[in-house]
C-alpha cells in the first residue's frame, strides 16, 4: 500500500483520459476471446449526459444481467466532466466470429453511435458451459492470470520496415495495458545498433491514449518515441523493448455481488489492493536497409538524405584586400541534417579559407527530424582582383522518389580592392610565404637528343703515334730552325770574310784602272777610279752596304776597328781632295801621279792597321 | 712542311669519325624513346654500342631506356659509362642519383684525400684527347719561345723567351700527366655494377666458400682479381670478397 499515494495521481490521469474527451461514445468489452457460456462484460460508455439509449441486439448472446448504470463525476481544473457507463454481462450462445452491433444515443441533438465488436467464440469445457455462478467464477479467476499477458503487452512499432541507408524511421514503443498500471520500473530500451537516433522529447508525464484493439479498449501508454537513420545496408534488427510494469491488483478474493459492479474502482471497492511488478517485452522488428543507389550518385555526396534546400548569403561582395568575408550556407528540411557534411567552396588560390563554423537548429518532432544546419565560412583575400566563388553543389537522395537531387549552389562575384597599407610596405610580401615549386613527381631527365656524335669505342688519343708524332714535331721543327739560322750566319760570314780579305785586290785593280786614265791625262775618270778605289774598299773592308755608304759612316766604322786617326784624317783629307779635284777641273797635271801615291799609301796603311 | 699539316689535318678529323648508319639508328632509337616504347629503344642502342660505336648520349640514353623498363641495375651501369665519358653532364648525374636511390644497398662513397679529389676534378674537367691536345700545343708554344729565346738580341725578349718557355714547359708536362691520368682511367674497368637481383658474397672463389655477405642489384663495386668464374670485389675495407663474375658488369 505504501505505492498508493505514489500511483494515484497517474490513476487519476488514466481515469481521466477515459473521459476527457468530448462526446465520446464507445462500445468495449473485457475480453474477445470467449467461449461459450463464459461470462463477459461489455461496456457502454459517454463522456455527456445522453438519452435514448438504444443497445444492439443480444440475439447471439444471453444476457445475464443488464444494463448497469454508473456515473462518474470529476472536476479538474475547475471544468466539471462525468461520465456514464452502461454494462451488460453476457455470454455467447454458439461457437464462431459473434458481433455486437453499435449501440445509439442522442447527445443534445445528435445521435451517436458506438463501435461495433467482434467477439471470438470457442467452444467451451463442460466445466464452463455449467453454468453455475461459482464455476463461472473460478473460471473468471483462473483466466485472468492467464490474460495477465492480454491485459498488459509492449508493442514496437515502426514508420517503414523497408528503407533506404539514412532514410528516417520513426519507432515507437507503446504499453498495452486493461489494467490499472500505476508506472513503470526498469524500462530497458533496445541499443538501436546500427543506427544513429534522435529521440523525440518526451514530458515528464506519460500520455495515456485509447486504442481499440479488436474491439477492445486498451489504455495505450507511449512510452518512447525516437526516429533512426540506418547507417549501413542490409537487415538490422531493433531489440525487443523490456519493461517493468507496476499494475495494482486486488489482493482479496470476496465474492461480493457488488464486486462485479465496482469493478477494480477504488473508490469503491471495499478490497485491499497491492502492487504487482509485471515485466513485458515487446516484439522485435526486423529492418530491411537499402544502401543508396550508386547509379546517379554525385561525387562529392554529403550523405545527405531526405529533403532539403539549401540557401547561400554572403555578407559584402566588394572587400578590400585581407579583409573577411562571410559566407553563410544554410541547408534546411527533413532527414539526417546532423550527418550533412559541411558543403566546400571552391575559391581561388588568392583566398585563404578556413574551415566553417557549423550552427546546427534541428528539432525532433512527432513529425519526423527537421531544422536547418549553418555553415558559416570565412575568406580572406590577399590580392585585389575579381574572383568567382561558389559553393559545391548540395546533393541528397530523396527516399520517397528514390533519385538523387542536386540544388545548385549561387555563384558570388566578389570584387576585391587594393588593401589598407599595400602601398607602403606591401604586407602580402610578409603574409603570404613564398611557395617552393613543388614536385609532383620525380622522374630522370629526358633522353638527349641533340648532338648526334658518335666516336669509334677505344679511340684514345693518349699513347696512339699521332699523339707522340705531335709531341716529335716541335723539338724537330726547332731543331731544323735553328741549324737552318745557323748555316745561313755561317754563310753570311763568309762572304764578310772573302769581301774583306779581297778589299785590298780589288782597290788596287781600281787604282790600275786611274794610272792608265792618268796616262790618257783623262782627269775626271782619273779622280772617279781613285773615289771609287777609296769608296770600294772601305765598303768590302768595313761590311758596309753601298746604299749606306758615306763618308761619316766610314770614319765611324774605322774608328770602332781602332785606326789611327792619322790615317783616317788622311783618309778624309784625300777624299775630299779628290771630290773637289773631280768637280773643279783645272788642277796641275803634275798632282795626279801625287794623289795616286797617296791612296795606293793609305789603303796599305788601313790594310795593315785593320786587323 | 707539307707533310705536317696533311698529318694534323688528318688527325683533327680522325677525332671525329662519323658513321652513317648508326647515326640513323640513334635517330629511330630515340623516336622509339619517344613514344615509350623503351623495350625497342633499348635494343636499338644496344646495337650502336655493338657496332662499335659510343658517346657519352647513347649511354646517358640506354641508363635512361633501361630504367623505365625497371632494370636498375643495367640503368645504372650505363649511367656510370656515360658518367665515364661527360663526368659533369648534370644530367647524368642527375639520373644516376635517382636511379640509385632504387637500390637496395647503401654503400657510403669511401672519402677522398682532397689533393686527391682536386687531381680527380682536374682529370675529369675535359676529356684525355683535350688534355693532350693541349699538352702538344703548349709544347710547342715551349720550343717557340726557346727559339725566341735564341735569335733575339733585345735583353728583354731574351728574358720573356726564356720564362715562357719554362712556364709552357711545365703547362705541356702537367698536361700530358693529368691525360694520362684520364687516359688510364678510361682504360680501368676495376669498377662494376652488380647486375644479379641478388649476389652471395663468398670468401673464396668456389662454390663451397663461406657466405660473406649479399649485394644487390645496382651496388658499385670495385674490381680486382679475377678468374674465370669468380671475381673478386671490394665494397669497404671492410667488405672483401669473391662473386661470381656473370652477376657483375664492368663499367
Amino acid at each position: 500500500m505504501r505505492h498508493t499515494k505514489k500511483y494515484f495521481f497517474l490513476f487519476i490521469i488514466l481515469w481521466a483520459g477515459c473521459i476527457a474527451h468530448a462526446q465520446k461514445f464507445t462500445a468495449a468489452v473485457s475480453k474477445n476471446k470467449v467461449s461459450v457460456g463464459e461470462v463477459f462484460q461489455l461496456d457502454f460508455s459517454i463522456n455527456a449526459s445522453g438519452k435514448n439509449f438504444i443497445p444492439p441486439s443480444f440475439a447471439e448472446f444471453s444476457v445475464y444481467s443488464g444494463p448497469n448504470q454508473s456515473t462518474s463525476m470529476q472536476i479538474i481544473n475547475g471544468s466539471m466532466s462525468q461520465s456514464i457507463t452502461l454494462s451488460y454481462y453476457l455470454t455467447p450462445k454458439k461457437e464462431g466470429n459473434l458481433t455486437i452491433g453499435p449501440a445509439t444515443i442522442t447527445v443534445g441533438n445528435n445521435t451517436l453511435q458506438s463501435n461495433s465488436i467482434s467477439i471470438e467464440a470457442t467452444k467451451g469445457s463442460s466445466n464452463q458451459s455449467s453454468q453455475s455462478q461459482t464455476n463461472n467464477r473460478a473460471t473468471n479467476a483462473s483466466s485472468e492470470q492467464q490474460s495477465s499477458s492480454e491485459n498488459l503487452f509492449a508493442r514496437t512499432s515502426v514508420s517503414k520496415s523497408k528503407v533506404f541507408a539514412g532514410e528516417q524511421i520513426m519507432v515507437i514503443h507503446k504499453v498495452y495495458t486493461r489494467m490499472n498500471l500505476k508506472g513503470f520500473q526498469d524500462v530497458k530500451f533496445p541499443s538501436y545498433n546500427g543506427f544513429w537516433t534522435q529521440e523525440v522529447a518526451r514530458t515528464t508525464q506519460y500520455d495515456v491514449t485509447q486504442e481499440n484493439i479488436d474491439g477492445v479498449q486498451y489504455s495505450v501508454v507511449e512510452i518512447k518515441k525516437a526516429f533512426l537513420f540506418a547507417q549501413r545496408s542490409g537487415k538490422i534488427e531493433i531489440e525487443p523493448m523490456v519493461v517493468q510494469c507496476i499494475v495494482r491488483e486486488k489482493s482479496g478474493k470476496r465474492n461480493d455481488p457488488f464486486e462485479q459492479f465496482f469493478g477494480n474502482d477504488p473508490f469503491f471497492g471495499f478490497n485491499s489492493y497491492k502492487d504487482v511488478a509485471h515485466t513485458v517485452k515487446s516484439n522485435s522488428i526486423i529492418i530491411d536497409v537499402e544502401s543508396l543507389p550508386e547509379s546517379g550518385k554525385p561525387v562529392d555526396f554529403p550523405g545527405a538524405v531526405g529533403n532539403f534546400s539549401i540557401h547561400a548569403v554572403i555578407d559584402k561582395e566588394n572587400v578590400k584586400a585581407n579583409d573577411g568575408i562571410n559566407i553563410k550556407i544554410t541547408i534546411s528540411g527533413k532527414g539526417n541534417l546532423k550527418l550533412i557534411d559541411a558543403p566546400k567552396i571552391i575559391c581561388p588560390n588568392e583566398f585563404e579559407t578556413y574551415d566553417p563554423k557549423t550552427t546546427e537548429n534541428i528539432s525532433v518532432t512527432a513529425n519526423g527530424v527537421a531544422g536547418s544546419k549553418t555553415f558559416e565560412y570565412l575568406l580572406i583575400p590577399r590580392h585585389e582582383g575579381v574572383y568567382k566563388i561558389h559553393p559545391q553543389d548540395f546533393a541528397y537522395f530523396d527516399p520517397s522518389k528514390k533519385i538523387y537531387i542536386s540544388l545548385p549552389a549561387k555563384e558570388f562575384t566578389i570584387t576585391v580592392e587594393k588593401g589598407i597599407g599595400n602601398s607602403n610596405a606591401t604586407p602580402i610580401a610578409s603574409t603570404v610565404a613564398k611557395e617552393d615549386v613543388k614536385l609532383l613527381s620525380n622522374d630522370i631527365r629526358y633522353i638527349k637528343t641533340g648532338n648526334n656524335r658518335l666516336t669509334k669505342s677505344e679511340d684514345y688519343f693518349f699513347g696512339t703515334p699521332l699523339f707522340w708524332t705531335g709531341f716529335v714535331i716541335s723539338p724537330l721543327l726547332f731543331l731544323a730552325f735553328m741549324l737552318l739560322r745557323r748555316e745561313h750566319i755561317k754563310r753570311n760570314s763568309n762572304q764578310i770574310l772573302v769581301k774583306m780579305r779581297t778589299a785590298n785586290k780589288l782597290a788596287n785593280k781600281q787604282l790600275a784602272k786611274a794610272k792608265e786614265s792618268m796616262g790618257t791625262n783623262d782627269k775626271e775618270t782619273f779622280f772617279v777610279n781613285v773615289l771609287t778605289a777609296l769608296y770600294d774598299y772601305a765598303g768590302n773592308k768595313m761590311n758596309i752596304p753601298v746604299a749606306e755608304l758615306s763618308k761619316e759612316k766610314m770614319v765611324a766604322s774605322f774608328q770602332n776597328k781602332n785606326t789611327s786617326s792619322e790615317t783616317i784624317a788622311e783618309l778624309v783629307k784625300l777624299l775630299d781632295e779628290c771630290e773637289f779635284a773631280r768637280y773643279a777641273p783645272g788642277l796641275q797635271s803634275g798632282n795626279l801621279q801625287e794623289v795616286y801615291d797617296r791612296a795606293a799609301g793609305i789603303i796599305t796603311k788601313l790594310e795593315s792597321e785593320v786587323a | 712542311m707539307k707533310h705536317l699539316l696533311t698529318i694534323l689535318t688528318l688527325f683533327f678529323f680522325s677525332l671525329l669519325v662519323h658513321a652513317s648508319e648508326p647515326i640513323v639508328q640513334l635517330d629511330s632509337a630515340n623516336s622509339a624513346y619517344s613514344k615509350g616504347d623503351f623495350e625497342d629503344a633499348s635494343q636499338q642502342y644496344e646495337e650502336i654500342l655493338k657496332s662499335g660505336f659510343v658517346s657519352f648520349e647513347v649511354y646517358y640514353n640506354l641508363g635512361n631506356t633501361y630504367y623505365k623498363l625497371g632494370k636498375y641495375g643495367k640503368g645504372i651501369l650505363y649511367y656510370e659509362k656515360a658518367k665515364k665519358l661527360a663526368p659533369y653532364d648534370e644530367d647524368v648525374l642527375f639520373n644516376l642519383k635517382l636511379a640509385n636511390q632504387q637500390t637496395v644497398d647503401k654503400i657510403e662513397p669511401l672519402p677522398k684525400f682532397f689533393l686527391n679529389e682536386w687531381w680527380e676534378n682536374l682529370t675529369n674537367m675535359k676529356s684525355e684527347k683535350t688534355w693532350a691536345m693541349r699538352s702538344i700545343i703548349s709544347f710547342g708554344v715551349c720550343f717557340f719561345f726557346l727559339g725566341l729565346f735564341f735569335v733575339t738580341k733585345n735583353v728583354f725578349t731574351k728574358q720573356l723567351g726564356f720564362w715562357l718557355t719554362i712556364v709552357f714547359f711545365a703547362f705541356s708536362i702537367g698536361s700530358f700527366l693529368i691525360s694520362k691520368s684520364s687516359y688510364n682511367k678510361l682504360l680501368d674497368h676495376n669498377t662494376a655494377i652488380v647486375q644479379s637481383f641478388t649476389t652471395e658474397v663468398k670468401n673464396a672463389p668456389s662454390i663451397t666458400g663461406k657466405k660473406l655477405f649479399i649485394l644487390h642489384e645496382g651496388a658499385k663495386v670495385s674490381t680486382s682479381e679475377a678468374s674465370d668464374e669468380w671475381i673478386k670485389i671490394e665494397v669497404s675495407a671492410d667488405k672483401v670478397g669473391w662473386v661470381k663474375r656473370a652477376d657483375l658488369e664492368s663499367i
